[in-house]
């Protein structure tokens, strides 16, 4: 008897309880908010259309443009040579690695220097797209009658040689500085080199940390993508990545360490990072 | 020990009432997503949540005004696929057609066509919505096209004071804490078309943004600024027009 009673009051609150869930559910989903059901759900990574006809990839030529900042100690140019074709290679291969470790297969196109110097019919294509490489890009995208009246170039010959229909146009540029920072005020007033009266000469000439501008770009690396499908002529996916250091940025207790693209651990994680929403991304259900 | 539930039951109750009919309240200001739509044309009365639950919405196709050519063609295909992740996403049991699904019914030549149209006129001529009506299915009953109109970026700068975490409290001492912002702002205008009448029976022009801040903590009495970030991406204020216009959409503006 005792136990019944009990229970009475207690199954009227659940029923109350129960009621007043219901009560909520609906008016989250008449006001159209959904919060209380959203709060729970994960937004997917946007689907990137098309990516699901996508089997196999080409990976172009890697165009990257080295430049020299105001801040360097010059170098001998065969320095910077050097570190540009180890650079581009580099690129190249990193980002066909990712490529053929995915879902998506890999229909290489050989460029390497030794290929290069057989045939030069080859180099000779190769060195136009990389001297121009958004010549190619817009015939790759434009009507079937504008693109009959360009010349042919890299990507006829890669559809025809690779068969391959999903070609990736990379490109990019980077600095480096070989410098000490303090380089940007000796400019202004060469001679000062101790480091009172090199404050004293910034406060004078008006260089003061508190203000990093945006031309003080110390070293800086940006590289992007675009993988086209020369079939349909349409851009399927894109995406850059950028890092830069400006001149007397100082290292916070939590920031990352700065980008320096002269490491290969660099320049690979920045490969990583390009093509991570590609690799990972998901076809439209 | 049997009167402590049904002597509290008398003030939980309208407690409880209360409580759900406050927050019912509170959903209800919610779901208006604090802006008021800035609709081009009179909506029209019979495109409400109720009709386009009844068929699929298509994403025809997503075009900007703004760079380059390439910088156009670069952005087309992944922004369609934004914008219907995110009616997808933020209309539940909206069922969408993908650019992708509309362009291969379409045809290739033909859906290029309506691409350039789209990027020169910012609508779809009645021709073109004849077409996609022909072609692309008894399923589907809307279209939604997008451009993207105009494009700002506003930097900002500002200072406060730190926090002290060991404490909690204002940090007085060390100096001001710094940041720097950028925010990247667009504009898009969205049109749903009717395919079988093909009147447009929503046209709403959206403001999206996506901002970036750079935080400096203070370096003893020294006030450093951080550099401005960079502009942030096209795709996240985009992203951003879009969940707006799933808060509004097929709702009659109060």
């Amino acid at each position: 008897m005792g136990s019944r009673m009990d229970g009475a009051p207690a199954a009227g609150l659940g029923s109350v309880i129960l009621r007043l869930g219901i009560f909520l559910v609906i008016a989250a989903d008449l006001s159209g908010c959904a919060f209380l059901a959203r709060s729970e759900r994960v937004k997917p990574p946007p689907p990137i259309p098309g990516i699901d006809r996508v089997r196999s990839m080409t990976v172009l030529p890697v165009r990257f443009v080295l430049k020299h900042t105001p801040f360097s100690k010059p170098e001998p140019e065969s320095t910077a040579m050097s570190l540009h074709r180890e650079t581009v290679s580099l690129l190249k291969v990193e980002i066909e690695r990712l490529v053929s470790r995915t879902r998506f297969g890999l229909r290489r196109l050989d460029t390497e220097d030794s290929t290069l110097l057989r045939k030069p019919w080859l180099f000779s294509l190769v060195s136009a797209h990389l001297e121009q490489p958004d010549r190619a890009l817009l015939r790759a995208i434009a009507s079937p009658d504008r693109a009959l009246m360009c010349p042919m170039d890299i990507v006829d010959f890669v559809v025809d040689s690779t068969g391959s229909q999903y070609l990736l146009f990379v490109q990019g540029s980077g600095s480096y500085s070989t410098g000490p920072t303090w380089k940007y005020s000796d400019e202004k007033a060469p001679g000062y080199s101790g480091s009172l009266l090199r404050d004293v000469a910034k406060a004078i000439l008006g260089v003061h940390s508190s203000d990093l501008e945006e031309s003080a770009v110390e070293t800086d690396f940006y590289l992007k993508a675009q993988l086209v499908d020369v079939a349909d002529r349409q851009i399927l996916w894109h995406n850059s990545v950028r890092f830069e250091k400006r001149l007397e940025q100082q290292r916070g207790l939590f920031a990352p360490p700065f980008f320096d693209l002269r490491k290969g651990k660099d320049l690979r994680a920045a490969c990583e990072q390009l093509m991570a929403p590609l690799l990972e991304g998901q076809p439209p259900r | 020990m049997v009167t402590g539930p049904a002597s509290r039951s008398p003030w939980i109750l309208p407690a409880l009432c209360r409580m759900s009919a406050a927050v019912g309240l509170v959903l209800s200001v919610c779901s208006c997503g604090g802006t008021k739509p800035n609709l081009r044309l009179v909506p029209d009365a019979s495109f409400t949540r109720a009709s386009l639950g009844q068929g699929h919405i298509a994403v025809a196709g997503v075009t900007s005004k703004l760079g380059s050519e390439i910088d156009r063609a670069t952005v087309r295909n992944q922004l369609a696929g934004i914008l219907a992740g995110t009616l997808e996403f933020e209309i539940t049991g909206l069922r969408v057609m993908s650019v992708d699904v509309a362009r291969s019914r379409l045809g290739r030549v033909r859906h290029a066509r309506l691409l350039a149209d789209l990027e020169e006129t910012g609508g779809v001529s009645a021709a073109a919505i004849a077409q996609l009506d022909s072609t692309i299915g008894a399923d589907v009953r809307y279209a939604v096209v997008a451009r993207i109109e105009t494009e700002e970026v506003e930097r900002h700068e500002g200072t406060g004071t730190p926090t002290d975490y060991s404490t909690g409290k204002p940090d007085t001492d060390s100096g001001d804490e710094v940041e720097r912002s950028t925010k990247r702002i667009l504009s898009v205008s969205f049109l749903v078309y009717e395919l079988s009448n093909g009147r447009a029976v929503w046209e709403e022009l959206i403001r999206g943004s996506d901002e970036d801040t750079a935080t400096h903590s203070p370096d003893g009495k020294k006030t450093i600024y951080p550099p401005y970030p960079k502009v942030p991406k096209l795709e996240g204020a985009f992203g951003d027009a879009c969940r707006t216009l799933s808060m509004h959409l097929a709702k009659p503006p109060k």
